[in-house]
């Protein structure tokens, strides 16, 4: 018990000083998004490992507090790095259908992101409705129906054909760090001649997460 | 003035004003962490607006699971860490060019039990558009305690015969 209250001391001391703070450390040039207290650890490697441990990270888990001070401590690590979405757009329109026409409206999503393992975007969200889902793989109105759907086009692109737009849709991934990777979501509707008349929107949140 | 007979039928789908970009990017990419129950941590995400408008930005916290070709995908409502989180600065702006942080509070229950969360802290841009931006920090939150494998034999079959030779 004293050797904890001994390492929060230390914490206090070293991490929370002069006063308390919610922010991370940081000055002009650095800036330290998790910190941690190890009395071990080093640099192992073999001819196809290379590992990097540390020792002590759970010593100080747990919360400490005093009149001016609190600590939330714990084991954590982080991957620094950046990961960027940039649309082109934050809306598309259809405009008006007209019977059998197949429309399509198009925008550019680009990615950046110095992740090692990569990244993916995909559909999180979607609210609303539209047209019948496409279900056959490619949005033409066969069988003189409604349809539409969602292709992507690109590099990273994760399929080809036309998909119905839905939560949890991969739109494109990459294994490693990538720069500037476009990828073009292209949305196509067409309408049937007995299609109810009417406004139709959706909402879709697209978004990007590392892998 | 529309009716269903006629012969022009108006469909009018995505109709919203407005095409600026959405940019933005956020740091760091990944955290990892143990916690006990009963306890509660601050998470820092940095928010740099890279578009040419001042944004808002919001937080809110999926989870995260990977698919069969392993690549993370952010869904709402399949892991009950999802609903640990508290959004002190829910609501930011950014100017262009600027970088805010915003904070995660989690506050792990009494009683839970030992295992691994595996979420995503999420930075959605607030648009007047119908797609919305949004970019996550992936969190794997392991919970300590003590740990209890239960291996149970449900079945146990053999295709061939077995010979038992008892000796004397």
């Amino acid at each position: 018990m004293r050797f904890y209250r001994l390492v929060s001391i230390i914490l206090l001391s070293l991490v929370y000083w002069p006063q308390m703070t919610w922010a991370a450390m940081s000055s002009t040039n650095y800036y330290v998004y998790s910190d941690t207290l190890d009395f071990g650890g080093e640099v192992s490697s073999s001819t196809s490992n290379n590992l990097q441990d540390s020792i002590g990270g759970d010593l100080a888990e747990g919360n400490s507090s005093s009149t001016s001070y609190q600590v939330k401590a714990g084991y954590q690590a982080a991957e620094i790095g950046t990961i960027t979405l940039d649309l082109s757009s934050n809306s598309i329109s259809f405009g008006t259908l007209s019977a059998s026409t197949l429309v399509t409206s198009s925008l550019v999503a680009t990615v950046d992101t110095n992740s090692e393992t990569g990244y993916t975007m995909s559909i999180s969200a979607v609210s609303g409705s539209l047209l019948s889902a496409v279900t056959d793989g490619t949005v033409d109105g066969s069988g003189s129906s409604e349809e539409y759907g969602l292709a992507v086009s690109g590099a990273d692109a994760a399929y080809a054909n036309d998909v119905a737009v839905a939560s949890s849709l991969v739109l494109a991934s990459n294994s490693g760090a990538v720069s500037s990777k476009q990828t073009t979501l292209i949305f196509k509707a067409i309408r049937a001649s007995n299609t109810t008349a009417g406004a139709y929107s959706q909402s879709i949140t697209l978004t990007a997460v590392v892998n | 003035m529309l009716k269903k007979k006629n012969l022009f039928i108006l469909i009018i789908g995505y109709l919203f004003i407005g095409s600026s970009a959405l940019a933005f990017s956020i740091s760091p990419l990944k955290y990892s962490a143990v916690m006990s129950p009963n306890s509660s941590k601050d998470w820092e995400v940095k928010i740099t607006n890279n578009s040419n408008q001042a944004s808002n930005f919001t937080s809110k916290v999926f989870g995260l699971k990977q698919d069969q070709q392993g690549r993370s995908v952010l869904e709402k409502n399949i892991d009950i860490a999802e609903n640990w989180f508290k959004f002190p600065l829910n609501n930011i702006t950014i100017l262009p060019g600027e970088t805010k942080t915003a904070i995660f509070n989690v506050e792990v229950p009494p009683n839970t039990p030992p295992g691994d969360h595996y979420l995503g802290l999420t930075i959605e841009e607030q648009g007047e558009g119908a797609l919305l931006a949004q970019l996550a920090t992936a969190l794997k939150l392991q919970i300590a305690g003590e740990a209890r494998e239960k291996l149970v034999i449900e079945n146990f079959s053999l295709n061939r015969k077995i010979f038992l030779i008892k000796n004397g």
